[in-house]
């Protein structure tokens, strides 16, 4: 029994080995994933909200210190999310909301102020595009106008309640009915702020601060590595070991065919590993946070191990489809590199287009990424992602074992002819 | 076939590859301890019998049965695990230094790894390769490289060693030697090893000659030549020896300027005769040589055809 044990860990045993002995494996083990983990920490530093630009068109005639269109502009560009840009005339304002040149355009007409100033109310016009971001960037606009609008109500108001308690009390009409005065002020407070915002700040989630971004790219490397390592561990069981002649000396020996199957898992176990530990440490050294416990590291490595087993099986398949292991390596690249940016494991599954997600949810691979970036980032709970893994899991017992189908099969056919 | 009871037996091998060729047919054969050669050349079978016999090319028909355990039947770890096997292209791992494939080797076969590498460094010692344990396998000279294969095929102290031309490559002298340590290192193991040259064949305790996927001839090599071969080879040099004739107790086979062979059954009672009437004859002798026939002799008289690499 304890022999068994010894001949599933050789795989393991040469492959590490191997792995500090030759600096091309320690290359795409340990430093690929360390280089691209830096690079994507770097492009994508900040979680900031994307600005909106607003063309404005100010025609507002009224100059001076009183200009609340020049207030409103400049509230405006201290949100920091809403940039106005400055136009001459309403015709090239229009030209650039329809060309995407600006997310979309406000319009203040010539007597703005002055229509504020009398009392009347005044109009805006906002233009935008009807489609996904012009509809969000409308939305966005208009709202802040609306609480800009709320804001100058409230200082009228508040200007007309000082006027009332300091002039009209005074006044005979004020002493003969004080009780109207009293209502009169009630009611304007009402109308100047019927409803008030208490505030409560809450912590922003884990993936909106740099700490949780660097997270979330440290768990795509890994995510790469899981790629990498099973399609070419398992493509290349059979095929390279028989050009070599190691498979005529793993025949002869005592090892049976699970136990080279389970050889060959393992030993693309230990090298996501082994990436994963440097991936980590390298990210966690850099200020990468996670949600830490017992339960979310269990479930991520679970949901990383699954994810390279899915890949091994995968790869034993491809080896079936190629004659030589050059062929199954070329089959493995073609694969591979496409799926590591489509498939929601480098490039940002929220970023996706809308059919490239539905690919992202339903590749095992990406669907174990995105669970365990879910409990180490607090997206999720862990019954939720454990839950969300499930098809993954199915699909992925199915490939491996489909895996291991083949894999009989190649050794058979070793068997009759070296 | 040597004295002890036979650790391996093989009946009636057959291999037809998957393109149709007949490698061997009708090849049985039986191996206790001590040296067992496979001798034939090329394609005349012995490496698709080697590998059918350690397990790793399936017969397809036939049945081998290795320290009592049929190699191709059910069980498929026992036997496999009473042999240790080395191709004639030992693979070994270019990532990994000499011990670390050794201790490989030690883990393929269940050894634990600590074990394993104890046994590498004993092997290794054994083997005159103390000091390389670091280096990598690609630094080794031939010479060394065939002994770490020895190793390799020794380091799960195997009952059977099978190896496929262990020695080739090697010149002459670095054959010999290779030999006799191999001998001295396997101690009691059952050596079931190939050749191409008969002469090292003759070392064998027990020979079996290969022809076209048959075996032709099998026997102790001094029975095998006491029974196929009776003519020694007597062998003149000097000068002047165009002259030498035939005569009825020695048969002219070459005749030269500075050299002639004759063959003779009795060479004791032929040779100063011979010298004799050659001298006579006015040629001048500088040197004469029996040569006692070997494998290479009895390769030609079983088959009809020289073996390649001999005499
Ligand atoms: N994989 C193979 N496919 C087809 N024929 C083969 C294969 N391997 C060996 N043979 C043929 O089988 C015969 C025996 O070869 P082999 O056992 O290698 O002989 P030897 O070891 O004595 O040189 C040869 O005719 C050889 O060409
Ligand atoms: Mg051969």
């Amino acid at each position: 029994m304890s022999s068994t044990v010894w001949r599933v860990l050789s795989e393991v045993y040469a492959s590490l080995k191997g792995m500090l002995r030759y600096k091309e494996t320690l290359f795409w083990v340990i430093i690929f994933p360390l280089l691209w983990y830096g690079l994507m920490a770097a492009i994508w530093s900040n979680p900031s909200p994307p600005t909106i630009k607003v063309g404005v068109y100010n025609a507002d005639q009224l100059q001076g210190p009183y200009n609340i269109s020049e207030a409103l502009i400049k509230a405006m560009n201290s949100t920091g999310f809403m940039k106005p840009i400055p136009f001459h005339n309403a015709t090239s304002l229009r030209e650039a909301v329809l060309h995407g040149k600006v997310d979309v355009g406000l319009i203040v007409p010539g007597n703005f102020t002055e229509s504020l100033m009398e009392g009347s109310s005044a109009t805006l016009k906002l233009l935008s595009v009807k489609e996904s971001w012009g509809n969000f960037a409308y939305s966005i606009a208009s709202s802040f106008i609306e609480s800009f609008s709320n804001e100058f109500r409230r200082r009228v108001i508040n200007v007309s309640i000082s006027y009332i308690v300091t002039y009209f009390n005074s006044t005979q009409l004020g002493g003969a009915y004080p009780n109207w005065t009293y209502y009169a002020i009630r009611w304007l407070r009402f109308i100047s702020d019927p409803i008030r915002v208490n505030a409560s700040v809450y912590t922003p989630p884990l993936l909106a601060t740099k700490g949780g971004l660097r997270a979330y790219y440290a768990l795509s490397m890994i995510g790469v590595e899981a790629l990498f390592v099973g399609l070419f561990t398992g493509a290349l069981s059979v095929n390279e070991k028989r050009r070599d002649g190691t498979l005529t000396v793993l025949l002869a020996s005592p090892m049976r065919d699970w136990e080279l199957f389970t050889s060959e898992t393992l030993a693309a176990l230990a090298s996501v590993g082994v990436s994963a530990a440097a991936v980590a440490a390298m990210s966690i050294a850099t200020g990468a946070k996670y949600v830490v416990n017992t339960e979310s590291l269990l479930l991520a490595v679970a949901f990383l191990l699954l994810g390279t087993l899915f890949t091994i099986g995968l790869g034993v398949i491809l080896a079936a489809l190629a004659k030589t292991p050059e062929g199954a390596s070329a089959l493995v690249n073609a694969i591979a590199f496409p799926v590591m940016f489509i498939g929601g494991i480098v490039i940002p599954y929220y970023v996706l287009p809308g059919y490239l997600k539905a690919f992202a949810r339903y590749w095992p691979l990406s669907r174990f990424v995105i669970a365990s970036r879910s409990v180490l980032l607090g997206l999720m709970s862990s019954s939720d992602a454990a839950s969300f893994s499930i098809p993954a899991i199915i699909a992925t017992i199915a490939t491996y074992l489909v895996g291991v189908a083949i894999f009989k099969k190649l050794l058979a056919r070793a068997l009759e002819y070296h | 076939m040597s004295g002890s009871p036979p650790l391996v037996e093989a009946y009636d091998l057959e291999k037809v590859y998957p393109d149709g060729t007949v490698a061997v047919r009708g090849v049985s054969f039986r191996a206790g301890r001590g040296l067992t050669i496979f001798m034939g050349p090329n394609g005349s079978g012995k490496t698709t019998t080697l590998s059918i016999t350690a397990g790793a090319l399936r017969p397809t028909s036939g049945r081998v049965l290795v320290c009592g355990y049929d190699v191709w039947g059910r069980d498929w770890s026992r036997p496999r695990s009473c042999i240790g096997y080395a191709p004639q292209a030992m693979p070994f791992r270019e990532k990994l230094s000499v011990i670390e494939n050794l201790t490989w080797y030690g883990l393929i076969r269940g050894l634990p790894p600590w074990e394993s590498r104890r046994r590498a460094r004993w092997l290794l010692e054994q083997l005159g390769l103390e000091g390389l344990e670091r280096k990598k396998v690609s630094e080794l000279s031939g010479g060394q490289r065939r002994r770490l294969t020895i190793a390799a095929s020794l380091i799960g102290d195997p009952e059977v060693l099978i190896l496929d031309e262990p020695t080739s490559g090697l010149d002459p002298k670095a054959r010999a030697s290779l030999w006799s340590l191999l001998r001295r290192v396997a101690g009691d193991k059952a050596i079931i090893a190939s050749t191409h040259i008969p002469d090292e064949a003759e070392g064998a305790d027990y020979v079996y000659i290969f022809h076209r996927g048959r075996v032709v001839a099998e026997g102790a090599p001094g029975e095998l030549i006491g029974r196929y071969v009776r003519y020694s080879r007597v062998i003149v040099k000097g000068s002047g020896l165009e002259v030498a004739p035939t005569m009825e107790w020695a048969r002219l086979v070459e005749a030269g300027w500075d050299r002639a062979v004759y063959v003779t059954e009795d060479p004791e009672e032929a040779l100063p005769r011979l010298v004799e009437r050659l001298l006579k004859l006015g040629a001048r002798i500088e040197r004469v040589e029996v040569r006692k026939p070997g494998l290479a002799e009895v390769f030609l008289a079983v088959t009809g055809e020289a073996p390649e690499g001999g005499a």
